[in-house]
């Protein structure tokens, strides 16, 4: 045989088995990518809605709400404000209360899903400290977000203080409140299969300290 | 044979090529994701400085806010436009409510703010809500007439009653107690332990040093301002007040003379009324002929060691607690202070 052809072939099979071995890591990066792409749009979309409602903690129209937070425990917090800035509630603010939920999000793959929820609601009446609702709200004005959210995590902080405040908070210590720190995970609905069998589900974070400006007027 | 290697590197090349491609269209997603997080912050930050440049402006001319109108700002790479929602009616004293909204725009990413101001005089008047405040414990205390009187009730009904004597502890309590028959209020003697004379010393400090206070000395005989135009008057030597200044209006401060360490005194005669806020800083000798008044407060106090303060009101003195009256002193601090004027944001939504 010909060396020069049997070369080329030993050359070209190389470079086929490289570019397949690449081709198939390339594939799993892609697939690990585009689910932690997914969860990341799950991320923004959630922080989306928490940056859109926090920012305005205690805002009405005609002038800020004094002491507008009336539950801040590690994973829930309500508190009033105008958030749509409507003219008809002025004056009476709906309440805006957002929590991470026991349950389970139908459908997922994802073990640690669980249901994140948020309800702005003029009727809902909370028992504090606890937090259990003593009139609900109606059903179109409670959001369940079932969209991978595995941690949600509150801190809140006096002015000029880096130390959290301590739970339980006392009521009397809530108008201290004026910065919240949220954490968020997600993760998406379906994980990447890893050599042994082991699920891997890529998570992505977001941390941010949120200064609700009405907190300090 | 060279033919087929050809074919195969080609083939190669294409597919590292396609390979290549995508990771390209992958990092520049992430580029594009982190670029415009960038700008939705700038954007904000922008929306922000162009509302503080609006107001610096508004302080300076209040006729820069016009219904509708905007202004717009180049800043940072971005701009910024500031629309007045709703301006107050400057013929209505009692509308004193600026709604701004502020647009910021950076690359195609935009943000908006809108804040509503109240418009407030500005002035360095404490925080004292009734007809006399006692700022010290070395004080003695008497009232030597039967018809002086005292008293914390809101003359003009409009607030809520104050003390009619507020001291620091029971131990000025003690010594204004034998005379609680002569003072009304609610209560009549208060123990208020956050009575502070440092703020007042601040603002004395403050108003001295501007050019629209004035200096009284022996005999006086004209008005003390009047009520569209009070004003901040200094007594630091012995002043007498005639019969042309039958009435003030504004914040009266009598005060030791710096230099010479010794007493300032007013002498009331007639029956002159001052509305606002009497204070007496190292100093207090008040003595009246006739039947003169204060409607307001009075604050005492000292700032340095001179020894017991002996607070004695004799004569006819009627000292009266008006909320009203205070807002004379508001707005006598705010005509020296010369800007007078400030925005304060009440709610907004980001």
């Amino acid at each position: 045989m010909n060396l020069g052809l049997s070369m080329s072939f030993i050359i070209s099979g190389v470079l086929i088995l490289m570019i397949a071995t690449l081709n198939l890591r390339l594939g799993q990066h892609s697939s690990d990518l585009a689910l932690h792409e997914m969860s990341k749009t799950h991320i923004e979309a959630v922080y989306e809605m928490l940056l859109f409602d926090f920012q305005k903690a205690g805002y009405d129209i005609d002038g800020a709400i004094s002491s507008p937070i009336f539950l801040a425990t590690p994973d829930t917090i309500a508190f009033e404000a105008n958030v749509e800035a409507d003219p008809v509630l002025a004056g009476n603010p709906p309440i805006v209360m957002w929590g991470y939920t026991d349950q389970m999000v139908p459908g997922s793959g994802n073990p640690d899903h669980r249901i994140l929820q948020r309800i702005v609601s003029s009727n809902m009446v909370i028992d504090t400290p606890g937090g259990s609702i003593v009139t609900g709200a109606t059903t179109d004005e409670v959001t369940n977000i079932g969209i991978g959210v595995t941690r949600f995590e509150l801190q809140y902080y006096t002015a000029g203080s880096n130390t959290p405040m301590t739970f339980p908070i006392a009521a009397s210590d809530m108008s201290e409140i004026r910065r919240i720190e949220i954490f968020v995970e997600t993760q998406p609905r379906e994980g990447v299969g890893m050599p042994g069998g082991e699920v891997r589900f890529p998570a992505s974070q977001w941390r941010k300290t949120i200064v609700p400006p009405n907190l300090d007027l | 044979m060279g033919r087929a290697m050809l074919i195969i590197v080609s083939g190669v090349l294409l597919s590292v090529g396609i390979t290549q491609s995508g990771l390209q269209d992958t990092v520049l997603g992430l580029s594009r994701h982190s670029t415009g997080y960038a700008e939705r912050t700038q954007s904000s930050n922008i929306a922000h400085s162009a509302l503080e440049l609006t107001i610096h402006q508004m302080m300076q001319d209040e006729t820069v806010c016009t219904q509708d109108g905007s202004l717009t700002y180049a800043l940072d790479e971005g701009t910024a436009i500031v629309q007045f929602i709703y301006c107050a009616d400057p013929a209505d004293e009692d509308d004193v409510t600026y709604r701004l909204r502020a647009t910021g725009t950076v690359g195609d990413q935009e943000q908006s703010i809108n804040v509503t101001y109240q418009l407030q005089e500005l002035h360095f008047l404490p925080d004292f809500n009734g007809a006399i405040g006692i700022a010290t414990d070395d004080f003695t205390f008497g009232i030597d007439g039967a018809s002086a009187s005292i008293s914390g009730n809101d003359a003009s009904m409009t607030c809520e009653d104050g003390p009619g004597v507020a001291v620091q502890s029971a131990e000025g309590e003690d010594k204004v107690e034998g005379y609680a028959s002569q003072i009304d209020g609610d209560p009549a003697i208060e123990v208020d332990p956050a009575l502070n004379f440092d703020d007042v010393t601040e603002m004395i400090q403050r108003l001295e040093e501007q050019p629209g206070a004035q200096f009284l000395g022996g005999n006086v005989n004209e008005p003390l301002g009047s009520a569209d135009n009070p004003g901040v008057f200094f007594v630091t030597s012995s002043t007498q007040l005639k019969g042309g200044a039958s009435e003030g209006y504004g914040i009266l401060v009598i005060r030791t003379n710096g230099e010479l360490e010794m007493e300032g005194e007013l002498d009331l005669g007639g029956n002159f009324t001052f509305n606002g806020l009497v204070i007496f800083e190292n100093a207090f000798s008040l003595s009246a002929k006739g039947t003169p008044s204060i409607n307001g407060s009075m604050l005492i106090g000292n700032t340095n060691d001179i020894g017991t303060m002996d607070v004695g009101i004799s004569g006819n003195v009627n000292i009266q607690y008006d909320c009203q009256a205070i807002e004379y002193a508001k707005k006598a601090s705010a005509n020296v202070n010369g800007a007078g004027r400030k925005y304060t944001a009440t709610s907004i939504y980001e």
